[in-house]
């Protein structure tokens, strides 16, 4: 049975060799972590841990050297095959033997020195460990998601081309397919694509009914990214101007909905009742966007007019992003000029909200953004400000390590002094010195890769799901050694000033007598790190306390109807042509057969969802002068939302006045509609709403009577917009969700969707049932990056607390070493023991109380830019300002106070006597 | 590139040991330019190859070979030990080998044994290093006569 010591340290031996070249660890990396085993197996039989600390220090020494020595020297280029002339590794490389001996000297005495207080070097490795394992951690995801390169071939010649309107001026957008067809035109671009993402249902033999994301793509997308499937073909531009019905799977959906079936090429599968051959699939984890499940060509009559084209291309090599914007915008200005321009997009059918229709006469310009910065744009103010959270912990850590280093430092001045007046050069005290910092760093360091492997971890568990590039983070190589150098920097940050202090030679002062009265080295340096460390912890702090009450708010915002208890079924009916009204009458029947179902409803979309068709409405009987914004000559446009009648119920959506649907309400019946409160303010000027009736003819040829009021509906604190309820029965539009309301002490909502599913499935065969969640779930997931971001800034302010806490600890503590003869004179000539208490307790307070004014108002500064992250709470939000630097105060006095308590317990008499 | 390299190597050997004339006497006809190409060797690379000369075997085995050979005094921890391992490799002085009877449960640790060049360049930097022996012997024993 192998030892555990020795075990570990082969397994950090084995994880250190990816500090090594490629090269190496891909011949050799198992025979030396077998030579490893078996000298640390060696070691432990000859004199047990102690021996395999040994044996470990020095083979991770040796580990190093080496790969320094395979870093600096050109071995990558001499380690070719065939090639000779190889400089050597070590030994005789950089360093000469006689160095690295000298150098396992200076650490074997370092370890000696730092065991000697095992408590104090206990405590600064721990705390750098924590430090640099936060960092290795929140880096790995700063790297993967900002700074490494998308894993495509020159993935900086990818980029993503927005329009946008200059007269008027209207946001950033994407494309219209016919402006995609002229911008992959210019001369920039050596390949282009554009897509646009749905959902939709795949079914086939053998293939549940699934929902997936499609990309439906037009231009070359496989040869914009540079990336083919891995198994059959893409489709090229020919293919996708046909609009042929060839399908490309994502490496994923190829493993769990084909089992990875190796013969998939040309299998058939069915999507909107037309069938689609699967041409090909995209290798793992590859594929744009990221999120598709599948890639098919643009059809001719998707190409309706809308700016949901997402275009992406590949600029020629050498062409700079500023010249290839230069070019598009002067495409587009073009275009708008031309007497060929685009024709405005008639708005005679009704168009979904929030697309704007430019006027024939707007003018338009394009430009091209790099397609990773594109698409971390929503993430990167968090990932940043996560970034910099980390990195102050660390700086702190680092403050109170260097703190404790130099006060271990003054207190070896008569060693170091002795020393010195032996002969030892400063060089050589110096090295002494800077190498136990760097022993004291590395153990932080190796724990610290350890702690952020754990650390990662749970930070990808609770990240939310939206982050770019996710299931890719992991803490690999180059994380390791960015670590390692991380590391080698906190050695010397930590260790350099102190050891240029300590070992400049003062023979006399260090040989005195000790703990003289003057005041301690560096001790105006300690106070402003001090103050440096409490300013961090306030920012850090009042940032956690903002996002607490964010969350806050998001938890107890008004809804306007009740989640909790409320299934929702995403029900996907377009392509099944014919009359929908059966079937939705057929749902709800079923679904309010199953035991624990109160009621049930569909709805074309969910009450989560505020956006809807859109429709001109005329309202008539409307005295003159009511209306508020709108003539009656000009339809206001309002959001459509069709329904069967027990939806108010089911979503628990308050009816204000008048009625809701009946089951008479049928295509035959007098036109019937409800509308909101939004919709009576703004429309009807605040009139009442019963009794009037509203023409959409676009919709409906008869006119709609006006039955009810509904309240509105606010998910997660959105205003909502004038809309109107009309039975679906009347308009015959296909539902998008199957409501259902479960009876109160029914239990777990979730446990009744099998049966839920099981029903349904009887009525629909060809529906696809996986999307069936509890509403509530779904609006906590929501919250998930407001709750990510809490979970973060409050691990980071109880870090940052601790830390200076720590700080404030140490330095009362060095006040009270320093003037312990001071305060003892005193004592005995009178002084009041609070006096003395005061005096030592002084420095710290002062440090907490100018770095508490610096947080603050470095917390006012960054308010702007904190704001983003914010919801509901401003970011000078006045009770988290009073309660976090008084949280501090009390934190930081308490600590100053435990550390200057052992005044009141010394005897004065025998503090004078040590002299 | 390799090619100068190895010139440049090949011109700093001649310049520092400083004895063209004897060795050239020494090796006669056979120069063995190849192998002067390699000195002279390190000391790492000197007792590897010269436990190899003995007989072909593992890492563990030359470590305590190369240990025993100098008291002590050069110890191969495991990194320098398998990174001049592959150095040799790839200069083509060593190489990987399985012995037919290699147990079957040993699947990670190879065998390396010298290749002819191999066996060239320890016996070129023996002679080397004899002759500056030589040399030095020779110095030392004039001034102690004179």
């Amino acid at each position: 049975m192998t030892p555990r010591s020795v075990a570990m340290a082969v397994a950090l031996f084995r994880w250190l060799t990816v500090l090594m070249p490629r090269r190496y660890r891909e011949r050799h990396r198992d025979e030396a972590a077998d030579l490893m085993a078996r000298l640390a197996a060696e070691a432990h039989r000859r004199a047990g841990v102690p021996g395999v600390m040994r044996a470990a220090g020095r083979s991770l020494l040796d580990l190093l050297l080496c790969a320094l020595t395979a870093r600096t020297t050109r071995t990558a280029r001499a380690a070719r095959p065939g090639a000779r002339g190889i400089p050597p590794l070590s030994g005789g490389g950089l360093l000469s033997r006689a160095t690295v001996d000298a150098l396992w000297r200076d650490a074997v005495y370092g370890v000696r020195a730092l065991r000697r207080q095992p408590v104090s070097s206990a405590a600064a490795i721990a705390t750098l460990a924590v430090g640099i394992g936060l960092n290795a951690a929140v880096f790995a995801v700063v790297d993967w998601v900002l700074l490494r390169p998308l894993p495509y071939p020159s993935a900086h010649e990818l980029v993503r081309v927005f329009t946008a309107g200059t007269a008027p001026v209207t946001p950033p957008a994407d494309l219209t397919p016919s402006e995609f067809v002229r911008f992959s035109e210019a001369a920039v671009f050596r390949a282009s694509a554009a897509f646009s993402t749905a959902v939709r249902v795949v079914t086939g033999p053998g293939v549940e009914p699934t929902h997936v994301t499609i990309a439906r793509v037009s231009g070359d997308l496989f040869a914009t990214l540079g990336v083919y499937p891995s198994i059959g073909r893409g489709f090229d531009r020919g293919d996708a101007d046909a609009g042929a019905p060839l399908l490309v799977i994502s490496h994923a959906f190829w493993r769990t909905r084909f089992a990875a079936d190796p013969a998939i090429v040309g299998r058939l599968v069915t999507i909107d009742s037309q069938p689609h051959t699967i041409v090909g699939v995209m290798p793992s984890g590859r594929g744009y966007p990221a999120g598709a499940d599948l890639w098919r060509p643009l059809t001719a009559t998707e190409r309706d007019d809308d700016r949901e084209h997402v275009m992406i291309g590949r600029l020629r090599s050498g062409v700079p992003a500023e010249q290839a914007s230069a070019a598009l915008a002067a495409r587009a200005r073009a275009d708008a000029d031309g007497p060929a321009g685009r024709a405005p997009a008639a708005p005679a059918s009704p168009s979904a909200s929030g697309s704007p229709v430019s006027p024939p006469a707007a003018l338009r310009t394009a430009w091209v953004e790099d397609v990773q910065r594109a698409e971390v744009r929503d993430v990167r103010a968090v990932l940043t400000a996560v970034w910099i959270s980390a990195a102050l912990i660390l700086i702190m850590a680092c403050a109170n390590v260097a703190a404790l280093f130099g006060a271990r430092a003054t207190e070896r001045a008569g060693e170091i002094a002795l020393r010195g007046a032996l002969g030892a050069s400063r060089a050589r005290l110096l090295g002494q010195l800077l190498i136990e910092s760097l022993l004291l760093a590395a153990a932080g360091g190796i724990a610290g890769l350890l702690i952020g492997r754990w650390a990662l971890d749970i930070l990808l568990t609770v990240a939310p799901g939206e982050l770019p590039r996710l299931r890719e983070i992991a803490l690999d190589r180059r994380i390791v050694i960015l670590g390692a150098g991380g590391t080698l920097l906190v050695g010397l940050a930590v260790g350099l000033a102190p050891s240029l202090r300590a070992s400049r030679l003062d023979f006399r002062g260090g040989l005195g007598p000790a703990g003289s009265a003057r005041a301690p080295r560096g001790a105006r340096g300690r106070r402003l790190l001090v103050a440096a460390q409490t300013a961090m912890a306030v920012l850090l702090t009042i940032g956690a306390g903002l996002l607490a009450r964010s969350l806050e708010h998001l938890v107890t915002i008004e809804q306007g109807f009740a989640p909790d208890g409320l299934v929702a079924v995403d029900l996907y009916l377009r392509g099944n042509v014919g009359d929908v009204r059966p079937m939705h009458r057929a749902l709800v029947e079923r679904a309010e057969s199953v035991p624990g179902v109160r009621a049930a409803a569909v709805a074309m979309r969910l009450p989560t969802q505020l956006a809807s068709l859109r429709v001109p409405v005329r309202v008539d009987g409307l005295p003159a002068g009511a209306a508020a914004h709108s003539s009656a000559a000009s339809a206001p446009r309002v959001t459509l939302r069709g329904i069967t009648p027990r939806y108010f119920e089911t979503a628990g959506i308050p009816l204000l006045r008048g009625r809701a649907f009946t089951a008479r309400d049928i295509d035959t019946a007098p036109g019937v509609a409800i509308v909101n409160a939004t919709f009576v303010r703004d429309v009807l000027g605040g009139h009442p709403a019963l009794g009037l009736t509203l023409s959409a003819t676009d919709l409906v040829p008869q006119p709609l009577a006006i039955v009810g009021v509904a309240a509105d509906v606010t998910p997660a604190g959105e205003a909502d917009r004038p809309a109107m309820y009309v039975p679906l029965e009347q308009i015959g539009i296909g539902g998008g969700a199957l409501l259902v309301r479960m009876a109160g002490g029914a239990g777990d909502p979730s446990s009744v969707v099998p049966a839920l599913a099981a029903r349904l499935r009887a009525a629909t065969p060809a529906m696809a049932l996986d999307r069936i969640h509890h509403v509530a779930d779904a609006i906590d997931a929501g919250r998930a990056v407001t709750r990510f971001n809490l979970r973060l800034a409050s691990a980071f302010a109880g870090l940052a607390l601790l830390l200076a806490a720590i700080g404030v600890y140490g330095l009362t503590t060095g006040e009270v070493d320093a003037r312990w003869r001071e305060l003892a004179v005193r004592i005995a000539l009178g002084a009041t023991r609070r006096d003395a208490l005061w005096t030592v307790i002084r420095p710290g307070a002062a440090a907490l109380g100018a770095g508490m004014a610096a947080g603050l108002a470095a917390t006012l500064g960054a308010g702007r830019w904190m704001a983003a992250l914010l919801h509901g709470v401003e970011p000078a939000d006045p009770a988290t300002l009073l309660v976090v630097p008084v949280l501090l105060a009390v934190v930081g006095l308490a600590s100053a106070s435990l550390a200057a308590a052992r005044i009141l317990r010394a005897d004065p008499a025998a503090a004078l006597r040590r002299e | 590139m390799a090619t100068r390299s190895r010139t440049d190597r090949r011109d700093r050997t001649d310049r520092t040991d400083g004895t063209d004339g004897a060795r050239g006497a020494d090796r006669g006809e056979g120069t063995d330019r190849a192998a002067a190409a390699f000195l002279p060797l390190k000391p790492v690379w000197f007792h590897i190859l010269l436990t190899l000369s003995e007989q072909a075997t593992h890492g563990y085995a030359i470590r305590q070979a190369v240990e025993a050979r100098t008291d002590g005094a050069i110890r191969l921890w495991p990194t320098t030990l398998y990174g001049s391992i592959g150095q040799l490799e790839d200069a083509g002085l060593i190489e990987a080998w399985r012995p037919a009877a290699a147990a079957q449960d040993d699947v990670t640790r190879h065998a390396y044994r010298l290749t002819a060049l191999g066996r060239r360049v320890l016996l070129a930097e023996t002679e080397r290093l004899d002759g500056l022996v030589r040399l030095a012997r020779a110095a030392m024993g004039r001034r102690r006569l004179t």
